[in-house]
């Protein structure tokens, strides 16, 4: 999918792109998504690309060799959103006699724009050049995502709207925004606004208060990238407990309450009735029709020590089985989520406990044996994305981005139907060792790595191919103004952005 | 009459200077003044991995000493909060005093017992109980002073009004110094907050001004022997510095702005603090690699800025390798036209490198370049024939490899004599790295020439060719010294050491494998040493480390003579980053190796220097560094309460990058100004003065003595070249 500028199959003869009469001409159906997108890559195409020895004298190109312009044909009127079932095919055909890029849906156009703007490079006599290229494109799996974690560390909102032009520029269609957890709540509630100012570190500088999570999902929206919000329960809780004091489950040591507390207590009714309000506010703020609920690593320590619990277990026949009461409380917060009509995504610890789940729900794999855990998944009819292989987080020295790119995500013996329900994947930058001074540099180009495994087809595993080209998309990366760390090693971009302090 | 011709022209001058200047007013505040920097080709690919061959590069990885890649694939690890080993705990703590900024308030931080799970990182929120990093105690300086007295009587700082009072010898570098940590410490866009400044209870006095004596004579630049020792005072109203030389004072400065915190309200507080502070390193170095990867000028000032910031006063450059040669020779121009990534935007000019050594100047750190022969020597090759060694195959045929620099001719030494004469009149300090590492002996084995060589000059062990090599070498450095002021020293790998090459009595050996036991065979043989085995900090792994350069557990069992054992080096090797992550990579984990070399010996406990370097982070953050994270969740306090971006934060410039896309609209809009003012020029003259000015012209050329003739080519000259005079200056304005 990182498209190749110069492979010799391709190139019959190249034709050049003018700045001044160069345009982008919508023939089929137009919408605010289309305009921006020609705003966008209109720049992207010519401001980022600058002559850079200033000396050397252009000819005039005569106009059949120039293309004068790209007629985008959407088939289908614009759906507002992008969702999980959206259309990303997109044909793309450059010939001499001009440029056409035809889509069922605006989001298939989106994707073949940003190809265009691949295809596109600075020739040795000065000139922007594209090769006569013939491309039908669509994505291997419809969830191609990327997970922000901003509890571990705040990220700006810049560094997010950055992070999401990174995503279009590697054709990721899902923000995954681990919004909060243990150690901060930086999402300013409309409701329940004590939540952000007991919870976030800072209640003023480190929040999202509703006008920039709507700011982001616009952005967002734009690119053809969907917003999934992850509020994680009954675990990962922690700071949740600051404003809402009768949720979290006071634990005991020694007969007493010791001060601490655990994960949300699922034995008392207040705890739904906040529930729903909850969940009923973040289906109209966030305008997915997913939403992840978490469910993972659930401490049954603290509700074994809690003597009101270990009543409720006796009164509803648990026994001593805790994950009994886990199951207990994800139907029930299932049943709210779809009481107001949004969709779901755990983790896959709720089905390794015995949930029951909606047909609906999409099963998140992050843990070790992931094969076998999605054979399991898509054997009781559930659609699941992987992420275990895609822990950005986890750095060593040296490349890194060849292993991520080699994983096979189907790898299981299963029926054909149960491997369609593998519907994509995640790759997963936890934040306790990165904060907004280098996510990004952590986070590209080895996402770029996982983005190529999830669009293109199977077959496609040469790795000389794909570190050239690699290669070649980290520093038109940089160039975008992404500061994307080397991915191989020794080398140079032609041109080097820098950001940073003075 | 001329001389109203030439009053109409001085009085239009007036007018355009003053439509330039406000059209470049204009044309910047448009847009943020951000020129396009250079950019080119889309196809990088090809060029990448240069130099990358079997016989030279034997493999970077021997600088290895155990890459640890501790990647396991298991979250519950480190996310699971809820088993806390044996925490005698209270109940949840009072919200006051907040001891992010009251230094008087009881330590809240509680550390687990459980090293093997948690280590550093656990510890407890103030507010609620979790795992994350140690809270940061603002105004606590690093690296730790040699003996620190603080009390907690505190005193408001004027950040409008601070200013720096020098008695005894005055150096200008001073008042530039001072300047910074002012911007460092309060910002560059402080009018934005809100300023108003009042007494609160507890404080009396109110620091205005900082005074400084300096005993010696000032020094130029920085050398390996300089004095960096200070007193420093802050005693009711008035805080003193008293340093021998001005590096001492430079120290100072440094300490002094780490000393000031900010209380909730935004205000600047110092507490009363007596201190007295030397290093117990001379050589404290950061080592930048600019062949792997290059880095731009700017990436390297951030760096210089940074290792002020943590004292460190040697910044090792590594400027040319096998990958690339960005060093722009004068002498040896090919070198740089083939050896450089790109011989127009790779390239550090001898401008370029002139001012870097003057950022480096003024924050009194040394820059010491690194030439590495013989091998290491690749991508000098393109630019000078029969420079390097070819390898031969089995069957006595050249393989079309080349390894390191060929010992046996004579012309080689002319030319790196040469080379290195202008090398040292680059860079001004008396010291040079000569590297000398990882020389792989295969290919001068292969080689029938080397063979002859040593058979005729009876030599059988191959390492004694690069015995003869060195030998070669140090004596030209030696005699290139005799023709400098501040003489010639040297800097090997302690490869050099160990193959036993005579080394001056003043040259130092740089220990890079192997622990502290090869540093006391440098010292017993009488030579000085420093040491950078513990501090490869390209070698990475998941979650922190920091705590591993600070303990640098090959030295502490090992007791140094210290008069030979002279410091240590701080080496990032840049296979794998390069402008775009290098800083965050750096810092602040360099800082650990920092406190190890500027402290003493004593200070070694992590879990004391943790509140300490978390606040050290967060100043670097504040004064617009990019660095990156120490040990786990958390944050900078931030008391302005107000919803806005820190200004010197790095969002903000991400925010101008946003915007810098429209930078070449901008200029275009200049252009287009200065086109029509030109326009307006000629159409007055002519309009206007056309009568008087042309009849006068036309008279003068027709029937005009010489002088007349010549005063009209002088004016006419004279005013055109200020108008082009006044136009570079509105563009350089611009």
């Amino acid at each position: 999918m990182l498209s190749m500028a110069s492979s010799p199959l391709l190139v019959v003869v190249t034709v050049v792109v003018l700045r001044n009469t160069f345009q982008f001409r919508a023939s089929g159906s137009t919408c605010d998504i289309l305009y921006e997108a020609f705003d966008r890559y209109y720049r992207i195409v010519f401001d980022k690309f600058t002559v850079r020895r200033g000396k050397k004298r252009l000819q005039f190109v005569p106009a059949a060799k120039r293309l004068s312009s790209l007629d985008v044909a959407v088939q289908n009127p614009c759906e507002r959103y992008p969702s999980l079932e959206m259309d990303e095919s997109y044909d793309l055909s450059v010939s001499q006699s001009g440029a056409t890029l035809t889509a069922p849906a605006i989001w298939g156009a989106l994707r073949g724009l940003e190809t265009f703007s691949q295809l596109i490079y600075f020739s040795s006599d000065g000139y922007l050049q594209i090769n006569l290229t013939e491309i039908s494109d669509q994505p291997r799996f419809r969830w191609r995502g990327i997970l922000l974690d901003t509890s571990r560390h705040f990220l700006p909102k810049e560094i997010i709207y950055q992070n999401l032009d990174a995503m279009a520029f590697n054709k990721i269609n899902v923000f995954h925004w681990h919004i909060v957890d243990d150690n901060s709540f930086p999402y300013q509630s409309r409701d329940f606004p004590e939540m952000s100012i007991k919870g976030a570190y800072d209640p003023y500088t480190h929040v999202y208060t509703q006008g920039d999570v709507s700011d982001v999902i616009e952005y967002a929206r734009l690119r053809g990238i969907r917003v999934t919000a992850e509020f994680d329960t009954p675990g990962h809780s922690q700071s949740w407990g600051n404003a809402i004091t009768y949720l979290l489950t006071k634990c005991y040591s020694g007969g007493h309450f010791n001060g601490n507390y655990g994960p949300i207590d699922p034995t008392v009714s207040t705890t739904y009735q906040f529930l729903d309000s909850f969940i009923k506010e973040l289906s109209e703020v966030f305008k997915d029709h997913y939403l992840h609920l978490g469910g993972d690593e659930v401490s049954f320590d603290c509700w074994k020590s809690n003597p009101n619990i270990t009543d409720f277990m006796k009164k509803m026949g648990f026994g001593s089985d805790y994950s009994k009461l886990e199951n207990h409380y994800m139907a029930k917060l299932l049943e709210i989520v779809d009481r107001h009509k949004t969709g779901a995504v755990v983790w896959q610890d709720v089905i390794d406990n015995g949930v029951q789940l909606h047909p609906d729900t999409v099963v998140e794999i992050w843990r070790d044996k992931e094969q076998a855990e999605l054979a399991k998944v898509t054997a009781s009819g559930l659609r699941a994305i992987l992420s275990s292989p895609w822990y950005l987080d986890y750095i060593g020295y040296g490349e890194q981005w060849e292993s991520y790119y080699k994983y096979e995500p189907i790898n299981f013996n299963g029926t054909d139907a149960q491997k369609a329900l593998v519907i994509g994947g995640e790759a997963c930058l936890w934040a306790e060792y990165v904060d907004s001074t280098n996510v990004i540099s952590r986070l590209w180009p080895r996402a770029s790595a996982v983005a190529e495994r999830l669009w293109s087809p199977k077959t496609v595993t040469d790795m000389n191919s794909a570190s050239s080209r690699i290669e070649e998309h980290r520093c038109r990366m940089v160039r975008r103004g992404i500061n994307a760390e080397p991915a191989i090693g020794p080398g140079f971009c032609p041109y080097e952005a820098y950001s940073g302090g003075e | 009459m001329l001389l109203s011709f030439e009053c109409d022209i001085l009085r239009f001058i007036a007018i355009i200077w003053f439509i330039l200047k406000h059209a470049a007013c204009f044309a910047s505040g448009l847009h943020s003044s951000n020129i396009s920097l250079p950019l080119g080709q889309s196809q990088a690919a090809g060029s990448r991995v240069r130099g990358r061959y079997d016989s030279v590069n034997k493999d970077n990885d021997l600088r290895v000493s155990s890459p640890s890649v501790n990647a396991h694939n298991n979250r519950a690890d480190f996310r699971n909060v809820y088993h806390a080993p044996n925490v005698t705990s209270t109940t949840v703590l009072p919200p006051t005093p907040n001891p992010l900024v009251d230094p008087s308030a009881k330590e809240q931080v509680m550390w687990f017992d459980d090293s093997l799970t948690y280590g550093l990182n656990a510890t407890y929120d103030y507010r609620f109980k979790l795992r994350r990093a140690p809270l940061p105690r603002m105004g606590s300086p690093w690296p730790l002073p040699q003996s620190y007295v603080t009390s907690n009587i505190s005193h408001l700082v004027n950040s409008k009004s601070l200013s720096l009072t020098v008695t005894g010898h005055s150096c200008p570098i001073l008042h530039g110094y001072f300047e910074r940590i002012k911007r460092n410490m309060f910002g560059k866009c402080e009018q934005s907050g809100e300023t108003e400044f009042y007494q609160s209870p507890g404080t009396d006095a109110v620091l205005h001004s900082l005074s400084i004596t300096v005993l010696k004579k000032c020094s130029r630049y920085p050398y390996l022997e300089m004095d960096e020792s200070y007193d420093l005072v802050v005693k009711s109203s008035s805080a003193t510095i008293i340093s021998k030389e001005v590096w001492g004072a430079l120290r100072g400065m440094e300490t002094f702005s780490q000393l000031i915190y900010q209380d909730r309200n935004g205000q600047y507080l110092i507490n009363e603090t007596v201190i007295q502070d030397f290093p117990r390193f001379k050589h404290r170095g950061l080592l930048l690699d600019t062949s792997r990867h290059y880095l731009r000028k700017e990436v390297i000032i951030d760096n210089l800025e940074a290792m002020a910031q943590n004292k460190l006063n040697v910044f090792h450059w590594h400027i040319v390798d096998d990958q690339s040669f960005p060093y722009e020779s004068k002498v040896f121009p090919l070198l740089t036209k083939l050896g450089a990534y790109d011989t127009q935007t790779h390239v550090y000019t001898h401008e370029d490198i002139e001012e870097i050594i003057e950022e480096a100047r003024v924050r009194g750190i040394r820059v010491i370049p690194e030439f590495d022969t013989p091998g290491h020597t690749f991508s000098w090759g393109y630019g000078q024939r029969h420079l390097l060694t070819p390898c031969y195959d089995y069957y006595g045929k050249p393989n079309g490899k080349y390894g390191p620099v060929n010992p046996t001719l004579k012309k080689n030494y002319r030319f790196l004599k040469a080379l290195f004469q202008e090398v040292m009149s680059v860079f001004k300090d008396q010291y040079i790295h000569l590297g000398g590492d990882e020389v792989p002996f295969d290919c001068w084995l292969s080689n029938p020439f080397i063979k002859k060589f040593m058979s005729r000059n009876k030599v059988t062990d191959i390492r004694k060719v690069l015995n003869l090599y060195e030998r070669e070498l140090l004596k030209s450095i030696v005699e290139i010294g005799r023709n400098r002021k501040m003489g010639s020293g040297y800097i090997v790998w302690q490869e050099v050491f160990d193959n036993e090459v005579k080394l001056n009595p003043d040259a130092i050996v740089q220990v890079w494998s192997g622990d502290a036991y090869n540093v006391e065979r440098v010292i017993n043989a009488g030579l000085k040493a420093i040491f950078s085995t513990c501090w490869y900090l390209d070698y990475i792994s998941y979650g922190q480390d920091w705590d591993k350069y600070y303990r640098c557990d090959q030295l502490s069992y090992r007791k140094l003579n210290e008069s030979l054992f002279i410091g240590g080096e701080v080496c990032m090797w840049a296979e794998f980053v390069d402008n775009e992550g290098i800083t965050p990579r750096i810092w602040p984990r360099a800082s650990a190796a920092a406190e190890r070399l500027w402290s003493n010996q004593r200070v070694t406990n992590v879990h004391k220097a943790a509140p300490r370097i978390e606040a050290h982070r967060c100043r670097m953050l504040k004064s617009g560094l990019k660095v990156g994270v120490l040990s786990g969740p958390g944050y900078c306090p931030e008391y302005k309460h107000k919803r806005t971006m820190p200004c010197n934060d790095q969002t903000a410039n991400n925010k101008e990058r946003l915007n810098g896309m429209q930078s070449s609209s901008s200029i275009i809009i200049f252009l287009i100004i200065v086109i029509i003012v030109l326009l307006f020029i000629i159409i007055l003259t002519v309009v206007l003065a056309q009568k008087r000015v042309i009849s006068t012209i036309v008279h003068v050329v027709i029937g005009g003595t010489v002088q007349r003739k010549l005063i009209l080519v002088f004016v006419l000259f004279s005013s055109s070249w200020f108008i082009w005079w006044l136009i570079r200056q509105a563009w350089i304005y611009h």
